[in-house]
């Protein structure tokens, strides 16, 4: 191998290295990383942070970034649980709706959808800078949340909601077979359909792909709503988990998220990456994590050394940005 | 009038039409009369089993509550002769043995009753001596969910919602400030001894003034 392919392949497959040589690591160091259990561990622990970084992978490659869908997650979270423990009450018509799983699932949706769609006009209709746009929405979204629940987590949903998160058909946990399915048709409307290139071209060349015809505003507004659908599944999956809508749900979140998308190669800039690189983002979280809980490692010392790979996946990305440029 | 049935959306029209049939199947949601929520609300927190006719009243409930759950959990709420020590010893430890806690906010609360002496009579507070520290039960006006959040009593998830659940705090303190801040008023006198039962907040350290901030929910002549 040449020394440009060689960088080129080291550039192409660096997650999935990085990923590797932890993996092999871990399990020298831990036995019991390299178990049955721990693997499906792994993959529930990174489903919620993978469906948030899906949506925020074709929110970033189309050049925005979103930093609410944590805020978003919590809300959908809280509603969905809300709605289907007591329902919505409508005095006015002396009735009252009672929300069944299907509409819980819905409504968490339609709420991330929602908050999506209005970061989504903040930043086409009022030309917002992306950052300011969703950095509002997470505080809006963390104050509904606390208004809509009052402070209290929403506890005793039941095991058909609960089933959701902790079920396990055919031997594969819920939320893994959720995600995968989200993950896997998202990567196929990335990679192959006409929305999916339209969303790469608006974020290498804004300028260009509104020269060539593109309706930039729409497809930039459909990713932040898409982003928002997507952080409503997260909600919904991560109250199931807990079988309970807790008012801080998703606080951090989408650090993690971001960290994911940056670590699976996805350019903060724009206009490049994948969902596949994203979801190696997520599992080497997921396994950095993993590991340096079985390692016993001090969790204060844990997120040093998050932050520390977050920075150093930043830097090989630009350093191969700046050599892809002089080449 | 010609249509043009080439014209109409193919797709969506489908999507639509697939949609409202899996919604039959699964519906969103279902239409209950309001009422029923009131009574199954009342029925789970006052562990009766009884419906109650009509939509929620918090001030029905509240009266109800007060009577037939508040004042026999006063009677055996925890001494001030346990706790006046063990939060001069570690508040911490102390929160962790005594306290309640609520919601996310991380307040503790205490519910306690104890006897003491009145050192002084202020615009808003009656302060007395407790086991040789000062205690100040308020006297008004009342603001906050002490009461509500610091008896254990009431769950959050008992009640239809969260609008019904704050109304409550509203109804407790109007309570308070009806049937026992008088009380107090007409029998804080410096020297006079005091018994009462309340909720206070938990300190997290020890400062100075009064050790706890109490709002008192029964207040009676000491034996």
């Amino acid at each position: 191998m040449t020394r440009p392919a060689s960088r080129e392949f080291l550039a192409r497959f660096q997650s999935l290295l990085a990923l590797v040589v932890m993996a092999v690591v871990l399990s020298l160091l831990s036995d019991k990383f390299l178990t049955t259990d721990n693997g499906w561990n792994i993959l529930r622990q990174i489903s919620v942070n993978l469906c948030l970084s899906v949506g925020l992978t074709l929110v970033i490659v189309s050049g925005g970034i979103d930093l609410s869908v944590g805020a978003t997650l919590g809300l959908a979270g809280a509603v969905a649980a809300g709605l289907f423990k007591s329902g919505l009450p409508l005095p006015v018509l002396g009735v009252r709706l009672d929300f069944t799983l299907t509409g819980a699932i819905v409504a968490a949706i339609v709420v991330g959808l929602a908050l999506g769609a209005v970061n989504g006009l903040a930043v086409t209709a009022l030309r917002l800078p992306p950052f300011i746009a969703t950095l509002g929405m997470l505080s809006i979204g963390r104050g509904l949340t606390m208004l809509w629940t009052g402070g209290f987590p929403i506890t005793d949903l039941g095991p058909r909601f609960g089933y959701l998160g902790t079920g396990a058909p055919l031997g594969v946990p819920m939320p893994v077979w959720i995600v995968a399915t989200l993950a896997g048709w998202f990567a196929l409307v990335a990679r192959h359909s006409v929305f999916g290139r339209h969303v790469y071209a608006v974020g290498s060349n804004e300028l260009t792909a509104r020269l060539a015809g593109l309706a930039v505003a729409r497809i930039r507004f459909s990713v932040y709503a898409l982003a928002g659908a997507l952080a409503g599944v997260a909600g919904l999956l991560v109250t199931a988990r807990l079988d309970s809508a807790q008012p801080t749900a998703g606080l951090g979140y989408e650090l993690d998220a971001i960290a994911a998308v940056v670590i699976g190669g996805t350019s903060l800039s724009g206009g490049r990456g994948t969902i596949g690189g994203t979801v190696l983002g997520c599992l080497i979280i997921g396994v950095l994590n993993n590991g340096l809980f079985l390692l016993n490692v001090s969790p204060f010392w844990q997120q040093v050394i998050k932050g520390a790979v977050i920075l150093l996946a930043v830097a090989i990305d630009k350093l191969n940005a700046s050599s892809r440029d002089t080449t | 009038m010609a249509v043009s049935v080439q014209k109409i959306p193919t797709i969506p029209f489908a999507a639509v039409c697939v949609s409202g049939i899996a919604l039959c199947f699964f519906p969103l949601f279902r239409v209950v009369p309001l009422q029923t929520k009131g009574a199954v609300a009342t029925a789970a927190v006052t562990g009766s089993g009884d419906a109650a006719p009509a939509a929620f009243d918090p001030a029905a409930f509240t009266e109800k509550f007060w009577r037939e759950r508040l004042t026999p959990a006063a009677a055996r709420a925890t001494d001030s002769t346990a706790l006046v020590p063990a939060l001069r010893r570690d508040p911490a430890a102390a929160a962790k043995q005594f306290a309640r806690v609520a919601g996310v906010g991380g307040s503790g609360y205490y519910f306690f009753r104890g006897t003491g002496r009145v050192t002084a009579v202020e615009r808003n507070r009656v302060l007395l001596d407790l086991d040789g520290v000062t205690v100040a039960l308020g006297t008004g006006p009342l603001f906050g969910n002490t009461v509500r959040d610091g008896t254990g009593l009431l769950n959050v998830n008992d009640f239809p919602g969260l609008a019904e659940f704050n109304a409550l705090s509203a109804e407790l303190n109007r309570l308070v400030e009806a049937q026992v801040f008088p009380v107090l008023r007409e029998r804080a006198r410096v020297g006079a001894t005091l018994a009462f039962a309340g909720c206070a907040e938990a300190p997290e350290s020890i400062e100075s003034g009064p050790l706890l901030v109490v709002v008192p929910v029964e207040i009676s002549a000491a034996p």
